[in-house]
């Protein structure tokens, strides 16, 4: 099979050899270029373009998203994923908006950035649930998107209101559980129950939902 | 008697030239004073304001500087052990414990430096930092709606930026200490007149405005105050016209 060739721009030393070392660690994996920052990576792409590469967001010199642009001028076939300690919506917009295929944050666990390699070089692009949200919630409040749901307006308990505003700001079940002093699997029965109400498959109809129907704010 | 009158009028015309003369000088002098004192009383509030200006860039460097080193050391060190938990066996006692901890530690460096230094203006501008900010705060129970024109916000300077987003920041602090508001709508625009921001609410109108005897040296207003000398701008309080309090920071362009 053939290996996956990854470059990487970090301005960390600390996280870049980290990064390096498990990368490598992954079979099949083969991380082809390192690079110190922005201008270093768009350097070293010159006759050497990796299938993907992972740019950290705030660089000295050239940030993540100002070289992501460039590469996806300059190397269209090279698929660039952010992984940064940002998680503000504003940034993982402002970087899809630019060409870049996923957005990882350094807090999530280590595996996810496998997990979001191989979904690049499978699906051209990696979605987790965080990004997801943030760009359905933007794209139904701009209207560019209008999401039609089977059932009329749905009739939620006040607590499946209180699970339903949780999950828009990304508290995980266990989160919900802590907050609401209930069990885990009282949650997973409302969250269930929500689901079925307005025949939603996923987290992301649920959201969909309730910034349609003004049950958040956003 | 033509000598005694020669002598009088030469001394009349004496006493009167004498006269006009003290006249003339202390109107000089009392000029010279006036200009001199404006001068010194400018100068005063140059250097007050020399002051105020040094006083926030000190503080906001100092702060940058904290920020970025939590952020780009600590931030970094804290990320890269998840590498080397990763690598350990998920079954032996602790590990799992262990991700989660440095996970978290993770969570709080980042908060911390971006209390500190918010990361979204640094890096993009004032537009997004105001929305982020506002996005922060849906788990209070008063209703926050942001909205701003189409202009690009980024060609002033950070500095500035980010003295009107410390305005807005403590501007939203009164509010949810003092007002009972429910809604409050924030405004970014551009016109004629330079940038504006137009923060409202439908509250009881009673934030206070001045250091009072209830309110003695308010911090936040202090901060605001000097802020909006920082920037060279001016800032308008008004009722709403039902309930609540409109303020208007404006910063001209030149």
């Amino acid at each position: 099979m053939k290996s996956v060739t990854i470059g990487i721009a970090e301005d960390q030393e600390i996280y870049r050899n980290g990064l390096v070392g498990m990368l490598n660690g992954v079979q099949n994996f083969k991380v082809t270029i390192v690079a110190e920052d922005g201008k270093d990576m768009l350097m070293k792409l010159k006759g050497n373009e990796p299938d993907v590469v992972l740019l950290d967001y705030r660089m000295g010199g050239m940030n993540g998203v100002d070289t992501a642009k460039k590469i996806y001028r300059r190397h269209p076939n090279v698929r660039v994923l952010i992984l940064s300690m940002y998680d503000a919506h504003e940034f993982v917009i402002r970087a899809i908006e630019n060409g870049v295929c996923g957005y990882i944050t350094k807090d999530d666990d280590p595996k996810e950035i496998i997990t979001a390699i191989e979904s690049v070089i499978s699906t051209g692009y990696y979605l987790n649930d965080r990004t997801s949200r943030i760009l359905i919630t933007r794209m139904v409040k701009s209207g560019q998107v209008q999401p039609k749901f089977e059932t009329e307006e749905a009739q939620f308990s006040n607590i499946e209101v209180d699970v339903i505003q949780l999950i828009c700001q990304e508290h995980s079940t266990y989160e919900i559980s802590k907050k609401l002093y209930k069990s885990k699997r009282t949650i997973d029965g409302h969250r269930a129950s929500i689901m079925k109400k307005i025949n939603a498959k996923n987290v992301t109809g649920i959201v969909m939902y309730a910034v349609k129907n003004n049950i958040v704010q956003v | 008697m033509q000598e005694i009158n020669i002598i009088v009028i030469l001394g009349t015309a004496a006493m009167l030239f004498l006269a006009i003369g003290i006249i003339v000088f202390i109107v000089v002098y009392q000029r010279k004073m006036f200009a001199k004192q404006n001068q010194i009383s400018k100068i005063r509030l140059e250097n007050q304001e020399k002051l105020i200006k040094a006083e926030i860039d000190t503080k906001e460097r100092e702060q940058r500087r904290i920020a970025q080193e939590l952020h780009d050391d600590i931030g970094a060190s804290l990320s890269s052990m998840r590498f080397i938990v990763g690598k350990m066996d998920p079954k032996l006692e602790g590990v799992k414990e262990l991700g989660a901890t440095v996970s978290r530690s993770t969570q709080s460096v980042r908060r911390i430096s971006n209390d500190l230094l918010p990361h979204v203006l640094e890096e993009l501008s004032i537009k997004e930092a105001l929305g982020n900010l506002v996005n922060n705060l849906e788990c209070i129970p008063i209703d926050f709606t942001y909205t701003s024109d189409d202009n690009d916000y980024s060609f002033l300077e950070k500095d500035v930026q980010l003295a009107m987003f410390r305005i807005v920041q403590e501007l939203i602090n009164n509010i949810m200490k003092y007002a009972e508001a429910k809604n409050v709508t924030i405004n970014l625009s551009r016109s004629n007149e330079g940038i504006m921001i137009v923060v409202s609410d439908d509250g009881n109108g009673n934030i206070p405005e001045q250091d009072t005897l209830k309110h003695p040296r308010t911090l936040g207003l202090k901060n605001i105050q000097s802020r909006v000398q920082y920037i060279g701008g001016s800032i308008k309080r008004e009722k709403n016209p039902q309930r609540g309090t409109k303020v208007t920071i404006i910063k001209p362009l030149v």
